[in-house]
């Protein structure tokens, strides 16, 4: 395996988290702070009030880590594509609507204005119309595995040559307000499970190899490899079988032994759970140089960001990771995904 | 490598499966009538392109989507030894669900909004589902992701679904946005009042060319030539002329056709004022003047609703019939067209008995998401 110019790389990411800010706050604090809630997170800091009225909180987490990228790049946006993992879009913009829909005098009393903000692919079209990324644009949606899925969509458009570039990753809002109306509505619901949840963004610029990357970013980090696979159930039992098909399937792909080369997990799963014991199991029989990092402390239960977020830990390239980072992803529906890349150093 | 559409099914407000949904366009049947599945005598436009089924489901959309998924993997499978992909594509997902659930009427789980009980109704040989939401282009861009992943060898046989049914939010913002509460929906007329919704669900498979080779399909299968995607980067809801045109002259480009090859556009025509402007006038920027006095271009929204996201697969399938059946839908109600439509060809009855080789199908959605399919019949160019 070399890099080579049909090599798809990240070139660039940043994120928003609440323990940091922007990649550089974020590397600082991996291991010593943590905030409550990106809450007050005020969008007009960083993108002024223009434009930024309407937006709700995932549109504000995407835009400013969006700028972030754009900021320290030379980006063609008219040859750029945006991929978004999301599970809900903004499920507080689509309440309040479907709330003016039910309260109103008449059902189409409601604001046009804000009706956009409704629409699943909004965070990623209004991200396009702020800074002109004429490429492909698409809404990954589906739970914990939209981060890597979403990745692993742009890497294939890449590949197929689609756009030049693309800026990709994932994000979570935890609406707060959603409580309100939770405490209105006289019907047992289930969607409280997903109110406990963290919130974040996490993107990635990607682009083909070229050698000068090496001389202008240092190391380079190349998007591998991807495997998605129903596990056939929901249990710790079915997470090992899916698991250990992924890996496989990983080797497979790439010709190598995992045995072979140097890797860090990052993977994100509840401490104590069960499911965190058996995936220790089937490292120990697919690979022997790794490390584990357990992203939860961090990120928590942070849905739809939380593959990019893991692959945002791995980015940061603390000491102890390895060359290769594996990113891995378990859904409640008994889906498995993970995601291959490796750190080049010249 | 070619990448062939091997089956599809679908069901909309005029018909329960593909062949039926195209015999009854190509007869010009309506689907409107008085809705049912939402409190529709709040509205101005109490009538709507709904399909007659499916009241009693809590998550209608998750159950027609389920629906279309068994009919074509039950004609189809088990795909033994093979890799299989799930993709779907949405403009609103279980909204539906949501709304009901808002209003007490319904219990929720999360993932039920992306549906999550998808999974455990489908056999286990599917590896992978992914979910696409992209407004009203998002079967095609489903298409897309489902080409790629074929041509990229990371799978073997990719089923892409499309599906969207009414929901109260949506309709309540067309019925805000359209003052003139159309009657029906009247693409390319002077008198269009805007779009209505429309309720479908459609299903394809799609294999490579040269894994079905023993098959004895020949002729039946359609080719997939190329799949164009963008953004216009430019508004929320209003459509960009220059974006538009792009998109297909891309789709042209990758699927290494020009436009004297193409026999028949599926246009978008939503009957919104401006997607029936913006579409003609995108469509007379990449084709000559001469080829369009011939090229017969026609859109079936009149019939069926604007199915959301599901309407460009919808599209997509009624090109592989018409490249079958040699026939070609209408475009209803077209009696009083705009100016900008003054000689081109499109028909407001069916026109039999026409060789349908090469279909550019079109899809547009909110976000300015813009995608953009060409087919082919089978045993003719490939690669």
């Amino acid at each position: 395996m070399s890099l080579n110019n049909k090599s798809i790389i990240i070139k660039d990411w940043n994120v928003i988290s609440k323990i940091g800010i922007g990649k550089e706050e974020f590397r600082a604090n991996l291991f010593t702070r943590s905030k409550d809630d990106l809450q007050d997170f005020n969008v007009t800091e960083f993108l002024g009030k223009k434009g930024t009225r309407l937006y709700d909180l995932s549109t504000s987490l995407v835009t400013v880590a969006s700028k972030f990228i754009l900021d320290s790049n030379n980006i063609d946006c008219n040859e750029t594509g945006f991929v978004l993992g999301t599970s809900y879009g903004s499920l507080e913009s689509i309440l309040e609507f479907i709330k003016d829909i039910y309260t109103s005098e008449k059902p189409y009393f409601v604001d046009p204005s804000r009706f956009p903000n409704t629409v699943m692919n909004s965070q990623a079209s209004q991200t396009a119309i702020r800074y002109g990324f004429k490429g492909l644009n698409s809404t990954i949606s589906g739970g914990v595995l939209c981060g890597v899925k979403a990745v692993n969509y742009a890497k294939n458009m890449m590949q197929n040559e689609y756009v030049k570039s693309i800026i990709v990753g994932s994000v979570e809002e935890n609406s707060k307000n959603i409580y309100k109306y939770l405490q209105n509505i006289n019907s047992t619901n289930e969607l409280n499970d997903y109110l406990e949840k963290e919130e974040g963004c996490a993107l990635f610029l990607l682009d083909r190899y070229n050698e000068l990357d090496f001389e202008s970013n240092g190391p380079v980090i190349e998007l591998v490899s991807s495997e998605f696979i129903f596990s056939g159930g929901t249990t710790a039992v079915d997470y090992k079988k899916g698991l250990s098909i992924c890996l496989e399937k990983v080797q497979r792909e790439l010709g190598i032994c995992l045995k072979e080369i140097n890797l860090t997990v990052i993977s994100n799963q509840p401490d104590d759970s069960k499911i965190t014991e058996i995936e220790q199991e089937v490292y120990i029989e697919h690979l022997d140089n790794y490390t584990y990092f357990n992203a939860n402390r961090i990120i928590g239960n942070s849905i739809s960001a939380s593959g990019s977020l893991q692959l945002a830990i791995f980015l940061t390239g603390i000491e102890g990771f390895s060359e290769y980072g594996l990113i891995t992803s378990f859904d409640k529906s008994g889906l498995v995904g993970c995601l291959l890349v490796r750190r080049w150093s010249k | 490598m070619s990448v062939l559409v091997t089956d599809t099914h679908m069901i909309t407000s005029i018909g329960n499966n593909t062949e039926d949904c195209f015999s009854f366009m190509c007869d010009g049947k309506v689907g409107l009538s008085p809705v049912q599945s939402i409190r529709s005598s709040k509205f101005n436009v109490q009538s709507l392109y709904e399909i007659d089924d499916y009241f009693n489901e809590e998550l209608r959309v998750t159950a027609l989507l389920k629906q279309v998924l068994n009919e074509i993997l039950g004609k189809n499978g088990p795909f033994i030894d093979k890799r299989v992909t799930l993709i779907v594509g949405t403009g609103l997902k279980e909204t539906r669900g949501l709304e009901k659930w808002f209003n007490g009427e319904v219990t929720l789980k999360a993932q039920d909004y992306n549906f999550g009980s998808l999974r455990e109704s489908l056999p286990d040989y599917i590896n992978e589902i992914h979910v696409l939401s992209g407004a009203c282009s998002a079967s095609l861009y489903a298409l897309g992701l489902g080409e790629d992943l074929l041509r990229l060898h990371q799978t073997d046989v990719v089923i892409v679904a499309g599906c969207d049914v009414i929901v109260e939010s949506m309709h309540g913002y067309l019925d805000k946005a359209f003052y003139k509460h159309p009657k029906n929906l009247r693409p390319f007329n002077k008198d269009r009042a805007g779009t209505m919704l429309g309720e479908g669900a459609a299903a394809i498979i799609l294999e490579r060319e040269e894994d079905i080779n023993s098959h004895n399909g020949e002729g039946q299968f359609v080719r997939l030539k190329g799949v164009a995607l963008n953004c216009d980067a430019y508004h929320e809801t209003a459509p960009s002329l220059e974006s538009i045109t792009n998109c297909i002259n891309n789709a042209l480009l990758r699927a290494n056709v020009t436009t004297e090859d193409i026999d028949l556009i599926m246009a978008h025509a939503t009957g919104t004022d401006l997607n029936d402007l913006v579409e003609i006038e995108s469509i007379r920027n990449v084709y000559a003047r001469e080829i369009l006095t011939q090229l017969p271009i026609t859109g079936i929204k009149a019939m069926t609703g604007h199915t959301s996201g599901a309407s460009g697969l919808i599209g997509l399938i009624i090109g592989i019939e018409a490249i079958k059946q040699s026939k070609i839908p209408p475009t209803l109600f077209l009696d009083n067209p705009m100016d900008e439509v003054t000689g081109l060809n499109i028909p407001n009855s069916c026109i039999e008995n026409v060789n349908v080789k090469r279909v550019q199908i079109n899809a547009f959605g909110f976000g300015g998401v813009n995608a953009v399919a060409i087919l082919e019949e089978r045993g003719f160019g490939g690669e």
